[in-house]
Parts: C-alpha cells; structure tokens; sequence
C-alpha cells in the first residue's frame, strides 16, 4: 500500500468509526439528529426540545468519550513509537520502564488514601507514573550505552511498584476501595468527564507536537546513540525530552481511564510494517492508527450483549496473540 | 581546503585503568591506517578523535580548533564516523540513511530541505549505489552498507573519514572494493583514518600506518614502517613479509612456512 493511501483509508475508517460510536449505543441516535444536534452547538444556540435528550447523551456521555478514546489511543500509540525508537526495538513499550506500576500505583494511593475523586486518581497516576521513568532513568541511564540497563531497571522498579501495590490492595477496604483499584488497572473509558478530557488534550496535543518537530533527530537516535552523536546530536539531553515527553503523553492518556494493555507496543508495530521507520510519517499515522483501534475497541466493549466489560481484557486478547505471531514471523515482520 | 585533525598528549582511561596515553597523531590528507592487537586502543583512539569520549589529558584539533570547545555539531561538518557495518532494527531506506548525514547543517524545524536530498542522491551517485536508493537499509549486501554509512558522510559534508574496522563483516571481494574505494576518495583530497586487524590492508591501500600497542603509538610511518618486526612486536607471533612485485609486500604468518609434518 502506498503511504498517502494508507494515511487516507485510515482516517477515513477514523472518521466512519467516529460517526458509528457516537450514533450507536443503548440510546440509539440517527445521524440526522447527529448533525442537527453538532450544527446547534456550533452555532451556538440551544438545541430543539425534542433534541434535548440526544444533544444529552451526545454532550455530556458520547462525545468526550470518543474524543478520550482517540486522545489515548494516539497518545499510548506514539507513546510506543517514540520508545521503540529510542530503545532501537521495535517490540518494547513505555509499560518497560515502569510506566504501567507507576500507574497503578499512584491509583491506588489515591483510592485508598485520596478518595476517589477522578481528579486525585487522575493526578495521582499520572505523578506516579512520570516518577517511576524518573526513577528508572536515574538507575539506568549512566553512559551512552544504556539500553539494556534501562530495561533492568525498569523491572526493578515495576516489580517494586508492584510489590506497593500489591500490599495496598491487601489493606484497601475490600468492599469499596478494591473493586475501585480492580478496575482502574484494567481500564475503561465509562464516566470520562469534558475536564479530563482537556486537560488530556493539552499534554497529548503539545507532546506529540514536540515529538513530531525533533523527529529527525529521533530517527537518528533510532539507528545509534553514537553515530547520532558523532552527526551532532545531543544524543544525552534528546533521549531525555523524548522519554519524558512520551511518558508525559502515555500518563496523560492512561491516568483517566486506567491501564489499557498493549496498544502501545502493538500499534506503534504495525503503524511501522505499514508505513516504514521515518518518524515523521509514522509519529501522525501511528497516532490515528491508535486512535481507531482504541475507539474501535471501545465501541465493542461498549456495544457488546451483557454490560460493558474492562477494555484491557479486549485489548488484550487482540494484542497478546497478535505479538506472538508477529514474533513467529519475525525475520520478514521486523525488518519490512 | 584539507582539514586537519590533530592529537597532542592524548589520554584516556576507563575506571583508572589508562587505556590510552601520550598520542600524538595528526592527519592530514591521504589514507591512514591503525594497526594493533585487541585492546590496544584502537577503537578509543578513534573515539577520542571523534570526541564520543572526552580526554582525561591532551587535547583533539580540528583545524587547530578544540574539538571540545567546537562541538558535535560543527565538527560534524568536517568529520564523520563511518561505523562498523551493523545491522539495524529499523528498516530505513537506504536513501534516508544517507539523507541523516544532512543533519547538522538541518534547521531547527524542518529538518531536511530539497538541496539536502539533491546531496544525498549525488553521493549515493558517486558511490554507485543509487539505484539502492529506496531499497529498505537492512536489505542490502554488507558491502552495500557500508557504502551507504560512506554516502552519508560524504553528504555530511566531511573532509575527514573515520572508520571502525570498515572491512569487518565484508566478504573478500567487497573488502577489497572498499579499500579501492577509500583510495580513489582519498586522492580526491579526502582524508580517511581506518583501524584493521589485517597489516594486508594497510600494505596495500594505506599512505601511512600507525601502530598501536598496549594504548601508545609504537610507531608512525609510511607504509614502508610495516616490517616483520614491528608486527611481531605488536601481535606477539612469528610474521614474514614478502615483495611480490616492485614495491607490492604482503605479510604472511610464519606457521605457513612450516614444512608439515607427516
């Protein structure tokens, strides 16, 4: 497939994906109410009276959850793409180096000790979560030649996250608090506020906008730390904004909707089989690719016959068994 | 305008062990090359020249500048690494890989422009690997590779050529390309400094030799300075040297000249 034409038949799939998941669901909504309802908001006036409750659902249920929906999956997708790229691998991801326990970590804390209001959750995650890189990095990241030793590190430090929470959800109120943690760390885009979502496109918007202006120099870090130094680059200072604009990015997309398995390493996979290793094509198409898988993902979960259930559950069944054949097949995947 | 690299005093060590001491070296022109055991120095040697790795004494000149008060990025105009052929985990066209060369002279924002990529294809040209040009990097033959890595610093604009081993990896026929290759660039008025394990390679394609012995140069010279003592100095084993034709020598290891025992 051509490039231009992949970028296309992506976005337009995106955008098929996003009139569906906004027009199906238990409330059913035709795409003339859709469009009647989004031509009233943007002009501005108050919506008919018989559109009151569509332009409800629509408001304050449907559109900030596609919207999250998109905003996380292309954050965790570039997320993937950027790791990948630094680590000089393309089957790692931010969940590596302590992202994902960080994550949960902070959750929980917050659940257990902050209430459970979605902004201390929120914070508490996404704090938790830059702090684990953080912590990984000054383990890890001494000399030029770190890669490995980051990787050790962040299996130190998400082991030790882990072992934190585990001995937070042994003494978390098992009625109350457990359930809330359970949940949180398999994710769920339900009850996703407009507030989360701004504050979630802000950081995705501005990191991904950064990540797309050096990625010249990504592609450069990509193929060696020193051959990327001997061209000029300060390949030290580089990784570091990198890392800690992909992990500001993951954070941001995971801490209001919880761990969502495996998009990052998954997309950031075949966005790069599909549209080759040039980060300034694969950083967008790897963005809209992640955006339609996760909104796609969350439109089943959403529709499927019995209840919603938690999307990582989806995503992993899609991603793990994925990955495996991928790395059955490696010799042509990897280098395609 | 030929560029100068230069070292006065130079030293190095990992963990207190010195790994490198009193280098004086300057290269000016021509094709020179490293000779010496493992762990002599040869690679830090080279990486100090780079500046990859900052000296604990002495200095490094790029035309009489201070490689550490000028900088990565403006050295990158005149110098470049040629590494070792690797392969890579990320399928790059072997035209973007050429294209990286232009990144020191990129702008901040956009990163490549229409003359960057004019420049890549003429030294992919030059080299005669254009027709690679869209082929995925990690496709092609070692050989091919490592013309690329040389494509790219020529697109960087380098004077000086620094290179890693550049044979290792390579198939007889594509070594002996390569060192054809190095000498035809060099009488162009390019510079290259390559370390080898093979005194063949420097025999024959080198305008000068360094060799290098537990971190210090043992001796510097034309490649009239390569003598069955000096090798056996270096690598600690029984070396002859033959005249095949006027002025042609190869080396040749002792064991050979043994008649074999029945």
């Amino acid at each position: 497939m051509r490039i231009p034409s992949a970028f296309l038949l992506v976005a337009l799939l995106l955008l098929a994906c996003v009139g569906f998941a906004l027009t199906t669901g238990q409330y059913h909504i035709s795409l003339e109410t859709l469009w009647k309802v989004l031509a009233a908001k943007f002009a501005g006036c108050a919506p008919n009276e018989d559109l009151a409750t569509p332009a409800m659902v629509l408001w304050s249920v449907r559109l900030p959850r596609v919207l999250m929906a998109i905003l996380a999956g292309a954050a965790l997708s570039v997320g993937g793409v950027v790791f990948q790229g630094i680590m000089k691998n393309p089957l790692v991801s931010p969940s590596f180096l302590g992202v994902t326990h960080g994550a949960v970590f902070g959750a929980s804390l917050a659940i257990i000790f902050l209430g459970k209001s979605a902004i201390s959750i929120e914070s508490s995650a996404f704090f938790w979560a830059v702090a684990a890189v953080a912590i990984v990095y000054a383990i890890g990241g001494r000399g030029i030649n770190t890669l490995t030793t980051l990787v050790i590190a962040g299996v130190i430090v998400s082991t030790f996250f882990m072992a934190a929470s585990s001995f937070l959800k042994y003494i978390a109120d098992p009625n109350e608090q457990l359930p809330a943690i359970v949940f949180w760390t398999m994710g769920g885009l339900n009850n996703v506020l407009w507030t989360q979502v701004i504050r979630a496109m802000a950081i995705i918007v501005i990191g991904i906008g950064v990540i797309l202006t050096f990625r010249g120099k990504l592609n450069l870090l990509a193929l060696g730390d020193e051959e990327a130094l001997s061209m000029g680059v300060n390949v030290k200072v580089m990784r570091i904004l990198f890392m800690l604009f992909a992990t500001l990015i993951v954070a941001a997309g995971s801490s209001s909707c919880g761990i969502i398995m495996w998009v990052d390493l998954i997309v950031a996979h075949i966005a790069r089989l599909i549209v080759g290793p040039d980060h300034g094509k694969l950083v967008p198409f790897s963005a809209l690719l992640g955006a339609l898988f996760l909104l796609s993902t969350d439109t089943v979960v959403r529709l499927l016959p019995g209840g919603e259930i938690p999307i990582s559950i989806v995503t992993s069944f899609i991603g793990a068994p994925l990955l495996g054949y991928l790395l059955m097949k490696q010799n042509n995947a990897w280098k395609a | 305008m030929m560029a100068t690299l230069s070292a006065r005093n130079l030293g190095f060590s990992y963990h207190r062990t010195p790994v490198i001491s009193k280098v004086d070296i300057q290269i000016e022109g021509g094709v020179t090359a490293l000779l010496g055991p493992n762990g002599s120095g040869k690679t830090t040697l080279l990486k100090l020249l780079l500046g990859l790795l900052k000296p604990a004494h002495g200095q490094v000149f790029l035309d009489g500048v201070d490689l550490q008060s000028l900088g990565h990025r403006q050295a990158a105009k005149r110098m470049a690494y040629v590494p070792q052929v690797h392969r890579e985990a990320f399928a790059y066209q072997v035209e973007d890989v050429v294209l990286m060369g232009r990144m020191p002279h990129a702008s901040f924002l956009s990163p490549y422009s229409r003359e960057d990529r004019e420049q890549a294809r003429e030294a992919m040209e030059r080299l005669g690997i254009l027709h690679l040009a869209r082929r995925p990097y990690t496709q092609v033959s070692g050989g091919e590779r490592q013309l690329a890595l040389i494509a790219r610093a020529m697109t960087q604009g380098a004077q000086v050529f620094i290179m890693d081993e550049p044979t290792n990896g390579l198939d007889y026929g594509n070594q002996v390309r390569l060192l054809e290759r190095l000498q035809t660039l060099a009488q162009g008025g390019l510079s290259f400094i390559f370390s080898t394990h093979h005194p063949d390679h420097a025999l024959s394609v080198a305008d000068r030799v360094v060799m290098m012995s537990q971190g210090q140069i043992l001796r510097d010279g034309d490649a009239g300075t390569i003598d069955a003592e000096s090798l056996e100095a270096i690598y600690g084993v029984d070396v002859r040297l033959f005249h095949v034709q006027s002025g042609i020598r190869v080396c040749v290891p002792g064991l050979r000249l043994r008649p074999i025992a029945c």
